[in-house]
């Protein structure tokens, strides 16, 4: 067997799991994130002579599905523009996003710009410091810190928000 | 509001741990990278294959307004077969140089003299070597840019068939375009196919005679062409970067001194023995023209040698310094643009070194 076939089921059997979660983290929806992962995947392998080794492959896949993430992002967003013209009014909401929807940490993270949030996953959630984030997404270590400054104000007052709501409506029922 | 980092960790993975489990196995993915690699690797030979295909033969243009110029690269594929051609018409026709041409070298081009109008039968004979086979081939005329069999215009000869080792004879009429002008030129272009891929080339050009005044060694450059030369360098000044030379400089020289001058002996021959050596000084010039790409040579000085019989470019050299022989040396000098005293002559130097200086020096280049 090839050896990146071979370091790609590695991967996949041992650090899947987190991939996923990290993808799912990024653009809070779990089918997205399966596609992200498996993009940043076929990226990362498909170049027959730069496929990442054993060791590097993880650090590598992350930088990628942060890229994928923010381009893709870039692109549905103009799609979502043009939806409403295309689909008219009567288009059935994705389950998925419900779902996302009744967790205060994601709706709260869905509001976040997608640079905001890819440094806020990376710093937060995947432990990376400023300057891996900065070297990860190719912008200053300066911006980065401005982007988890504004992030983190913006997460506070939407779980502050989402859980004062919460505890009004349980206050009201009783 | 801000949020506590420790509190903000605890909640980001309590909330990554509402992932579902991956949706893909490895064998998915692998198989969708296989895919792709295989898109890339063909990706890949395809554009090795096109440019050997291109390589074998690109024609640069010296100028848009002036007059074509060819620059063969060698092949990467098996060079294309021996051709010899041959033209007859109303008399008017005649042949500078009617032996077998090389396809990568346009110097052993033969330039027909044409009369705009005429009809020429043209004879091809091409010799495909031992254990070759051409499987397609195309003979056409093309004007300064040649590539797929689109670019014959027209295209004189189509056959798709095996063609085995031996000669192979094709002729084909052609009626010369009467808007065909001096110092202008069509060239005859084959195009082979093969296993490996087509293979494209100029093996002749044919010309309109420039001009029934006939330049005389010795003589300055005739009136009735030095108004159209200088025409052509104008247009070929400001097409490499300087629409207002200081001044241009022309005299009658036979074709090996031409070839000295540039330091390009084996050079393009002319049509006849004479060409007239343009030179021209500006303030910046390159030899692709502008815009000036990062690390291209440029210089102040061009030097041109021009078939006298068809006012062709055939070579060109590019300068940072003044040639050392004056180009007195060669004749009587006619200034053909700029106000220049001929005392010290200006064009002074010798254009020996200029043009015989290594192209890594980034003085002189040249291209012929």
């Amino acid at each position: 067997m090839e050896s990146w076939r071979l370091t790609l089921e590695e991967l996949v059997r041992e650090r899947g799991m987190a991939l996923k979660r990290y993808a799912f983290m990024l653009c809070g929806d779990d089918g997205q994130a399966d596609d992200l992962v498996q993009d940043a995947l076929v990226r990362a392998f498909g170049r027959p002579l730069r496929a990442p080794r054993t060791g590097a492959a993880e650090g590598y896949l992350r930088v990628i599905m942060v890229n994928l993430f923010i381009d893709g992002t870039r692109r549905r967003t103009r799609w979502h523009r043009a939806m409403p013209l295309l689909a008219g009014t009567g288009a059935t909401p994705d389950p998925a996003e419900r779902v996302a929807e009744r967790d205060s940490v994601l709706a709260a993270l869905r509001v976040l710009p997608p640079r905001e949030r890819a440094c806020l996953v990376l710093r937060y959630y995947a432990d990376l410091p400023v300057t891996e984030i900065a070297a990860a997404l190719g912008t200053a270590e300066g911006t980065v810190r401005r982007y988890l400054s504004d992030a983190t104000a913006k997460m506070g007052a939407q779980l502050a928000a989402a859980e004062g709501a919460t505890g009004a409506e349980g206050e009201a029922r009783r | 509001m801000s949020i506590d980092d420790t509190e903000l960790r605890d909640r980001l993975a309590a909330a990554a741990a509402k992932a579902g489990a991956p949706g893909f196995t490895s064998a998915i993915v692998a198989a969708r990278v296989r895919r792709r690699r295989a898109r890339l690797l063909a990706g890949i030979a395809g554009a090795v294959l096109a440019v050997a295909a291109v390589a074998t033969a690109v024609p640069l243009t010296l100028a848009g307004g002036g007059p074509p110029m060819a620059l063969s690269m060698p092949p990467v594929l098996p060079p294309l077969p021996g051709f010899a051609v041959t033209v007859s018409g109303n008399g008017m026709l005649r042949s500078a140089a009617n032996q077998p041409s090389s396809a990568t070298n346009r110097a052993s081009q033969p330039t027909f003299l044409v009369a705009p109008g005429e009809r020429a039968t043209i004879t091809v004979v091409m010799t495909v070597p031992q254990r070759r086979t051409i499987t397609e081939l195309w003979l056409g005329i093309t004007g300064d840019v040649i590539g797929g069999p689109d670019t014959l215009r027209p295209a004189l000869v189509h056959v798709r068939a095996p063609l085995r080792s031996g000669a192979h004879r094709f002729t084909a009429a052609w009626t010369v375009p009467a808007t065909l002008r001096p110092g202008t030129s069509r060239g005859l272009t084959v195009i082979v196919g093969e296993s490996l891929g087509q293979l494209s080339a100029t093996i002749a050009q044919f010309a309109p005679a420039a001009t029934t005044v006939r330049p005389t060694l010795g003589r300055p450059v005739p009136a009735a062409i030095a108004g159209r030369l200088r025409a052509m360098m104008l247009a070929t000044a400001r097409a490499k970067g300087d629409a207002r030379p200081q001044w241009i400089l022309a005299v009658t020289a036979t074709a090996a001194e031409a070839q000295r001058a540039l330091g390009d002996p084996g050079g393009p021959a002319p049509t006849g023995n004479l060409v007239y050596l343009v030179y021209v000084k500006g303030h910046r010039f390159t030899l692709g023209g502008p815009p000036v790409l990062p690390g291209e040579p440029t210089g102040q000085y061009l030097l041109f040698a021009i078939d006298a019989a068809t006012l062709q470019d055939l070579s060109v050299a590019l300068g940072t310094r003044p040639p050392d022989v004056p180009l007195a040396s060669f004749g009587p000098v006619s200034v053909l643009y700029g106000a220049v005293s001929l005392g010290p002559d200006p064009a002074g130097a010798s254009l020996r070194e200029a043009c015989a200086a290594e192209p890594t020096q980034g003085d002189f280049r040249r291209k012929g």
